[in-house]
């Protein structure tokens, strides 16, 4: 009716328990959906902010490299402007034109702010530029004024010494555009490389991702996937009537749900498979009841007819030993003065046909006796249904059976042993009928009991029992003898009309099928047998403690 | 035109040599284009007054000479062309003459007038012999021999001979200076500025002050100098175009202050 212990064990044994991929399992399809979709944004989110800090490193170092561009432009542009610078002073000097001395003076302003650029990349070196700019300048220019005033050998020993001057200005600035453009170069370098490696990084970043994505979303899939794959199976085995498929053991709100759904399912398709079964047995009682029934008809139809053929034979059998009696009575003289021979002939006769009336008359009873019990058979004259204790009705039962039996038996002995429930309380019952049903129970067990004693070798004690139980809504009266027992061939047979195992003449046939009437059909209660092959019989009657009002009408 | 062109490719040939002499000449000819002034005698330093007024015709009187004989001077294919120190003097004292109404020298000029204009004649004259070389050489177009150079040169020949009585100098507001040599000192610079060049500044008038200079009271001359139709050829517009030199033009209009004569009598 339920999954086995078995399946629930191996689901047990299955269930991942605590590691990730159980948890996983467990949770509802949208939460692992969510899982998933927010697995990939998180990465995203990830590679973009991983990208986005190697490209602000990489534009930071590409600043720091137009900065160094910007000095190394710098230092190129102070050695040119230095050149025009020396240029228009030496043109000054020879040309003595003011247009020389302000270009002169241009190209000092712009080589100061160019060397302002590059105060930045190294002062030290700057100041000592400037300084010796500002003595190159000095002097070019004294020398400009000597030539103006007509100097010329001062001018030129002026100039000779600005020239100094100027030739380390020269170098100074030559050997810092080459210097600055070496660390330019070489941060350039380092962006091309660093740029590269992040490039490559990004990549790698991608393919990882892209895989545990492609992994995350497999086994998302596959944790969808496989339950319903499974849950389908067990829906079309259990659709082609294999109830015994096992229903997997799904984890997780919806798979779990289903195969709940799917469990409760084979379950009330189980019940329902039972309740079939059932109903089908109790059909088969019922036509079983039935076929009783009409037999019950016949043999009441039958006995009906043969008791008044059956009451002339026996009253006419009584009457005619009485008029025998008569008849011998009135020839008593006669026979009497017969000779010897004739007389004892007569007499002879006249106790032979006494008795065979006799024996008519005993068969006849004996007969009526089968009658009698066909009769009550087909419940004709039902009697009153009292409230009566059960335990009065198993001891008056049980005594008189023994009575019954010794009656008949004079050596009858048996050991009885009596169990009643004192709470067994009253029932409502019809009194005679079950006393009825008792007597045979107990009989059949004396008899059962009896007759293995007599057959037994060894030393056996006979008993009989009668137990009471109290319950609810029932009364159950127990009888049990250690006898033989029931072999299991005829148990079916032993609640049929005129089947017995007792010798022919011996028993009726028809007392458990009485029995067993009065107990199912008049009471509405059980009537059940269980028996152990030469070890003990059980009859076990069962009764409600109110009669169902329609059922004793009606029969 | 094609004078000038050739005349510019040799000056180029010969830059080195003649430039400083050239662009101080160049000056001199932007003061040559501005017309001439008639100059009143001031009250204060009458004598001083017209021994400037003087010094400054003759200059500009010379330096007509040197420009009405340009296209001679600048002829390349003329080799001897006989523009002495004597015919240019003779031709500077008909000019004066023609222009003034009366000889440069006269009697009754003092003996320190008398000396002053010999000295200045005899500069002239020094100069122009001694550049006989230059002006006769053949093929050279434009020799660079102008006017503002012909008056500096002679300037500063005159001071050579009477620079301890008097100096003749030929000067200009700084941003219109070319030659350094030309450039006014702050006595001229003031008076540029706050005088000649104030708008209300009466065409042609002269300024005068007695001032001291290199510890002695001197009489000083600023006479303003405009320029002409034939000085914007150079120094016209438009403003920064290479003019023959290859020296940026100024941007000058007609009749814009283009310099001063600046003339120092000591006492």
């Amino acid at each position: 009716m339920s999954v086995t212990p078995a399946n629930d064990a191996a689901a047990q044994s299955r269930r991942p328990g605590s590691s990730g991929w159980g948890r996983f399992v467990y949770l509802p399809l949208w939460a692992r959906l969510v899982v998933l979709t927010a697995a990939g944004l998180v990465s995203l989110v990830g590679a973009t902010l991983y990208l986005s800090s190697a490209l602000h490193q990489t534009a930071d170092r590409t600043t720091r490299m137009q900065e160094l561009f910007d000095v190394v432009e710098a230092a190129g542009d102070a050695h040119v402007t230095f050149g025009e610078m020396r240029y228009w002073l030496t043109d000054l000097s020879v040309s003595q034109l003011v247009l020389s001395e302000r270009k002169a003076e241009a190209a000092r302003v712009k080589l100061d702010n160019r060397l302002g650029v590059l105060e930045k990349y190294d002062a030290g070196t700057v100041t000592a530029i400037r300084a010796e700019i500002e003595a190159y300048y000095g002097q070019a220019m004294q020398a400009a004024d000597a030539y103006t005033d007509g100097n010329r050998v001062i001018g030129n020993t002026l100039l000779g010494s600005a020239r100094s001057h100027s030739t380390l200005v020269d170098e100074a600035l030559n050997t810092l555009v080459q210097r600055v453009g070496k660390a330019a170069s070489e941060e350039r370098r380092l962006v091309v490389e660093r740029a590269d490696a992040a490039a490559s990084t990004a990549f790698y970043i991608v393919v990882g991702l892209s895989v545990v994505g492609l992994a995350l979303t497999l086994l998302v899939l596959r944790s969808i996937v496989q339950p319903l794959q499974r849950l389908n199976e067990a829906i079309t085995s259990l659709m082609q009537g294999n109830y015994d498929v096992e229903i997997p053991d799904e984890q997780g709100q919806e798979f779990g749900a289903m195969a709940e759904t799917l469990r409760r399912f084979r379950e009330n398709a189980l019940e329902r498979h039972r309740l079939e079964g059932e109903s089908e047995l109790q059909k088969q009682r019922l036509v079983q009841a039935e076929k009783m029934a009409s037999l019950g008809q016949l043999t009441a139809g039958i006995a009906h007819e043969i008791k008044n053929p059956l009451n002339f034979v026996n009253n006419f059998a009584r009457l005619s030993e009485e008029l025998l009696d008569e008849l011998a009575e009135i020839l008593r003289d006669s026979i009497a003065a017969l000779d010897q021979d004739t007389r004892a002939d007569a007499e002879d006769l006249l106790q032979t046909v006494h008795a065979n009336l006799g024996k008519i008359n005993e068969h006849g009873k004996r007969a009526d006796s089968i009658v009698k019990n066909m009769l009550l058979h087909s419940r004709e004259g039902p009697s009153e249904s009292r409230r009566v204790n059960p335990n009065d009705i198993a001891e008056e039962a049980l005594r008189l059976a023994y009575h019954g039996a010794r009656a008949e038996q004079p050596g009858f002995n048996i050991e009885m042993v009596t169990e009643l429930a004192p709470e067994a309380g009253e029932i409502e019952c019809f009194p005679q009928d079950l006393m009825r049903v008792l007597l045979n129970l107990i009989s059949n067990g004396m008899y059962a009991a009896h007759k293995r004693a007599a057959g037994a070798v060894e030393d056996f004690a006979p008993l009989i029992s009668v137990t009471t139980r109290a319950h609810a809504d029932s009364v159950e009266i127990e009888v049990r003898d250690n006898g033989h027992g029931i072999p299991a061939e005829v148990r079916d047979k032993i609640f049929l009309p005129f089947f017995t195992t007792k010798p022919a003449g011996e028993g009726t046939g028809l007392g458990l099928s009485l029995s067993f009437d009065i107990i199912v059909k008049q009471h509405g209660g059980e009537l059940t047998v269980e028996s152990q092959p030469d070890d003990y019989t059980v009859f076990r009657v069962s009764l409600p403690r109110v009669l169902a009002t329609t059922t004793g009408a009606a029969q | 035109m094609q004078d000038q062109v050739r005349g510019k490719t040799g000056f180029i040939g010969t830059a080195i040599s003649i430039r400083p002499g050239l662009l101080g000449l160049l000056v001199i000819f932007t003061l040559l284009c501005v017309g001439n002034a008639i100059v009143t005698p001031a009250t204060a330093g009458e004598a001083e007054l017209a021994i400037g007024n003087r010094l400054a015709n003759m200059l500009r009187a010379g330096r007509g000479v040197v420009s009405a004989n340009q296209a001679l001077i600048n002829n390349p294919d003329v080799g001897d062309k006989w523009f002495t120190g004597e015919r240019l003097v003779g031709e500077t004292e008909a000019s004066y003459t023609a222009r003034v109404g009366s000889a440069p020298m006269s009697a009754d000029l003092s003996a320190r007038d008398k000396r002053l204009i010999e000295a200045q004649l005899q500069a002239m004259r020094k100069v122009v012999d001694s550049h006989q070389d230059e002006i006769n050489r053949l093929g050279v177009g434009f020799k660079g021999f102008i006017p503002a150079t012909f008056a500096r040169l002679s300037n500063e020949e005159f001071g050579v001979i009477a620079g301890q009585e008097a100096r003749i100098r030929v000067t200009a507001p700084p941003h219109l200076v070319r030659n350094r040599k030309a450039r006014p000192d702050a006595w001229e610079k003031n008076i540029l500025e706050t005088r000649l060049q104030a708008a209300d500044w009466p065409k042609g008038e002269p300024f005068t002050e007695t001032v001291e200079l290199e510890g002695r009271p001197a009489f000083r001359m600023l006479l303003p100098e405009y320029y002409g139709e034939s000085c914007l050829a150079c120094h016209g517009e438009p403003r920064g175009e290479m003019d023959i030199t290859s020296y940026p033009k100024e941007g000058g209009k007609l009749g814009e202050l283009a310099g001063a004569i600046s003339i120092v009598i000591f006492k």
